[in-house]
């Protein structure tokens, strides 16, 4: 009997072959999802989940081009010839307000300065006071006396 | 990860986990339907059969304390029933040489325990399907009794009186065939 059960033990050696192993594992193990009743989540089936991503997908391209886009759109904007003369034309008016101002300035500290050198500024002043300086009637009536 | 843990995650569609019980189970559940059927395509065909069986039914299995192959060897054991009924098994004796040429030592050895081997194999095949399940499982993968009695779903106390029969039964086939060369001891 004993003899009986080494015998026995011995067919503990009968293996299959590494092959077979490897095909049939391969085939099990790599079709599990068509294989298998998996009790899978319906969050990634339907048409709720795929407009929901469909929504998160334009919000993140539209995010992108806008933060991307932002700067070429100033760019361009700048660009427009309208615009262009339109802010040229607000530098001169400033321009000639400054000037206008600085004019200004210097006749009103002119004005108030306390020698008469104003009047040495305008020479067709001088010349028209030059003229009238001697009057005749003024020499006249100094000579009678 | 123990083997309670492979399975939950196996169940939970962790293919890796179903990967690790098989390459854990695979050879005693071939090598128990090998011993029943005797031809290596059958059995390679039947043993593919009963892991993908329990992979596609791994949800309705149970954790009470058994090992996870003690289930196999109950799919393995439905699933040579069936064969049976639809197939006449024969048993190669060259097929069981082939195995069993492995190890060292003379030819007149190695000869001889493959006849040996051989005859056993054989003998087992007359076997009922009851008494073949509990002798391979008992005297060649050395499961207890309780785990045998789970796989082909009898009681502990009926699975030792099969093991008991078969004995004697099998003894007495391996000594009618014309070349036996187990002696007695």
């Amino acid at each position: 009997m004993n003899n009986l059960i080494t015998q026995l033990k011995n067919l503990r050696r009968i293996e299959p072959d590494a092959l077979f192993i490897e095909r049939s594992r391969m085939l099990i193990v790599g079709n599990l999802i068509e294989a298998r009743p998996i009790q899978r989540s319906s969050f990634f089936t339907g048409w709720v989940p795929a407009f929901a991503f469909g929504g998160v997908f334009i919000a993140v391209v539209g995010g992108i081009i806008f933060l991307l886009g932002e700067p070429r759109l100033h760019a361009a904007r700048g660009l427009n010839s309208r615009e262009l003369g339109t802010e040229l034309g607000t530098i001169t008016i400033e321009l000639e307000a400054i000037t206008y101002r600085d004019a200004v300035g210097r006749a009103i500290a002119a004005a108030l300065s306390p020698d008469d050198t104003a009047s040495f500024l305008d020479q067709a002043l001088l010349e028209k006071g030059g003229q009238n300086a001697v009057n005749k009637q003024i020499d006249a009536l100094l000579k009678a006396n | 990860m123990n083997e309670e843990e492979l399975v939950k995650s196996a169940q939970a569609g962790e293919a890796k986990s179903f990967g690790k019980l098989y390459d854990t189970y695979i050879k005693p559940i071939y090598r128990f339907i090998f011993l029943r059927v005797g031809r290596k395509a059958d059995a390679e065909d039947i043993a593919h059969h009963v892991f993908l069986n329990a992979w596609q039914s791994i949800q309705t299995y149970q954790f009470k304390g058994f090992p996870f192959s003690s289930w196999l060897y109950r799919i393995a054991h439905n699933a040579i029933i069936d064969f049976y009924r639809t197939a006449k098994p024969e048993v190669s004796i060259d097929t069981v040489a082939e195995n069993v040429l492995h190890d060292t030592g003379s030819v007149d050895e190695t000869v001889d325990r493959a006849i040996a081997v051989g005859e056993v194999q054989a003998a087992l095949t007359r076997l009922g399907a009851d008494e073949q399940a509990v002798i391979t499982m008992r005297f060649i993968d050395d499961i207890s009794n309780r785990e045998i009695a789970l796989a082909i779903q009898k009681t502990e106390g009926a699975v030792r009186v099969i093991q008991h029969r078969a004995l004697k039964k099998l003894k007495t086939l391996v000594h009618e065939q014309p070349h036996h060369t187990i002696k007695e001891s």
